[in-house]
């Protein structure tokens, strides 16, 4: 689906931090559908909000990495990156299942299932 | 009852980014006011302001914004901020290390925090803006943290792990000034032994123009003519923003710790007009009786002062005002100078008082009186009164600063140099 100039500017601003495949990532997804590249948008994002002091780096992460006590997310740099999520891939996450996503493989599961049109399975 | 000194100042202010800078301005009558990118527009009638340097704000998001180098501000701390509270944050850390003062005393039980400042308006429509316009989901998390008054108290108190007492005063452009008296009750009284008192505003079209409505505001395009305390050709205040910190202190744990003193705090008072929501009363009354206030709160007779930093900020019926209420407090022989540091500085309304006693700080230390700016034809109904309109050799012991705000509330606070005893 082409993207309105509006939404186009609007993914930019919201990602103009980030690395160019993390928004050429984002507009595969936005334009095409294409819900295989909506992890490497997740990484792009967790690399933008994740503290320098962090014990893991993201490089080494994997599904089982916990995004608070692992990637050093705090509570609110974890509400920014859902506020920048929902506002890229225009989902919506609710505060329930926002407590069932602990992981980085949870996360990329649920936003898959999702965008995919699936029930998430958050729990 | 204890006895009070500042030992340590920070400013962020449009004639100076630290203490060097605002001293070399006030020596040399240099002015911070210049015409400001915010107020460009042919719908502007506008064009002056105090800016401050070395800071940018290019969006509301935090993290296009700037400030200069050698300041440490994490993310998780900037995304929290007001650009009153990033001022605030920067001159806390000048304040800190004026004062010599360790991590330990900062964080400290004994150790509070004063805070005064309108809040960002700036932010606070952003935030509402996106409510309205985008939706509630869609504001970012911290909407409610720098839209608000508080921000400012928040910001800082967290950022500096203050364990002591802490709150915000809000009495407009008297505020900062109330937050410095109040201070200095609390370590008078034994409650604290240290102080953070923060004055800091935004400068932006947000936070001044609104004054523009009233005709409060300068519309001169000269910065050399304009603002002009005293000045028969005076048409308004220019508005400014920034931070100043003074470290109040308990007198014995200052010389205990061989502070920096740079001066007593003796004394303060305050009293409102009970008047209007926006006029002074013409008569003076209301300041007339926080300087007597003061005065006796600090044990002092009118001719015991030397220099008067008054409100002052160039507005027609505001600087008369003034001028009734020192004139029926000092009728002796010996007059106090008296200046307006606002028409090098621009107004900082809720900033403003810490600014001036920062000011009067610098005075009192390096003994200077500092010059009432762009005066070229004294206001008759002024003349009587001892303007500094050039520079004099007087080294003044013992310094008024006077502060009012919207809705008549005034305060004054006293100080004095500090010959080590």
């Amino acid at each position: 689906m082409a993207l309105s100039e509006k939404e186009l500017a609007e993914i930019k601003q919201e990602l103009r931090r980030c690395s160019p495949e993390t928004l050429a990532a984002a507009l595969r997804y936005r334009e095409h559908g294409d819900v295989t590249a909506v992890p490497a948008v997740i990484y792009g994002l967790i690399e933008l909000y994740q503290p320098a002091t962090a014990k893991h780096p993201l490089k080494d992460a994997n599904d089982e990495t916990r995004l608070v006590e692992d990637l050093g997310l705090d509570s609110l740099s974890l509400l920014e990156m859902v506020f920048s999520i929902e506002g890229v891939l225009k989902v919506q996450i609710g505060n329930e299942e926002l407590k069932e996503i602990l992981t980085l493989g949870k996360l990329n599961q649920f936003l898959h299932e999702k965008l995919a049109g699936v029930t998430p399975t958050a729990s | 009852m204890k006895r009070v000194v500042v030992s340590g100042l920070g400013c962020i202010t449009s004639i100076g980014n630290n203490r060097a800078e605002v001293l070399r301005s006030l020596r040399e009558c240099r002015t911070g006011i210049e015409p400001f990118a915010d107020f460009a527009g042919d719908d502007i009638p506008i064009k002056l302001a105090g800016t401050v340097k070395g800071f940018t704000f290019p969006s509301a998001r935090f993290d296009d914004w700037t400030y200069p180098a050698g300041y440490q501000i994490g993310r998780d701390q900037l995304r929290a901020m007001t650009p009153n509270a990033l001022y605030a944050f920067c001159a806390m850390d000048q304040a800190i290390r004026d004062a010599q003062l360790t991590s330990d005393l900062v964080s400290n039980p004994r150790t509070g925090l004063l805070c005064a400042s309108g809040g960002s308006m700036w932010l606070a429509y952003e935030n509402l803006h996106t409510i309205v316009t985008r939706g509630v989901n869609r504001v970012q998390p911290m909407a409610t943290v720098n839209s608000i008054p508080g921000s400012l108290y928040i910001n800082i108190v967290a950022g500096f792990k203050i364990k002591g007492g802490s709150m915000g005063c809000s009495s407009a452009c008297s505020s900062s000034a109330h937050a410095l008296g109040l201070a200095a009750d609390m370590i008078r009284l034994n409650r604290q032994e240290m102080m953070f008192v923060v004055g800091a505003e935004d400068c932006n079209r947000f936070n001044i123009l609104p004054f523009a409505s009233i005709r409060a505001l300068s519309v001169q395009t000269d910065p050399a003519k304009s603002p002009c305390a005293f000045d028969i050709k005076r048409d308004g205040f220019v508005g400014t923003g920034g931070a100043a910190v003074l470290v109040v202190e308990e007198l014995e744990h200052a010389l205990r710790r061989g502070a920096p003193i740079c001066a007593e705090v003796l004394g303060w008072g305050q009293a409102s007009d009970g008047y209007n929501v926006v006029i002074p009363d013409p008569t003076g009354d209301g300041l007339r009786r926080a300087i007597e206030n003061a005065l006796l709160d600090a044990r002092l007779q009118p001719g015991d002062v030397d220099y008067i930093n008054a409100h002052a900020t160039s507005t027609v019926a505001g600087d008369i005002s003034e001028c009734h209420a020192l004139r029926q407090v000092f009728r002796g022989d010996k007059q106090p100078w008296v200046s307006s540091t606002k028409s090098l500085t621009g107004h900082g309304l809720s900033l403003a008082g810490a600014m001036e006693a920062t000011i009067c700080c610098l005075a009192l230390q390096e003994r200077f009186t500092p010059v009432s700016a762009n005066i070229t034809e004294l206001d008759p109904a002024c003349a009587d009164i001892r303007i500094v309109t050039e520079a004099v050799s007087d080294a003044p012991q013992i310094v008024l600063t006077n502060s009012s705000g919207f809705g008549g509330t005034n305060v004054c606070v006293a100080l004095k140099r500090w010959d080590g005893n």
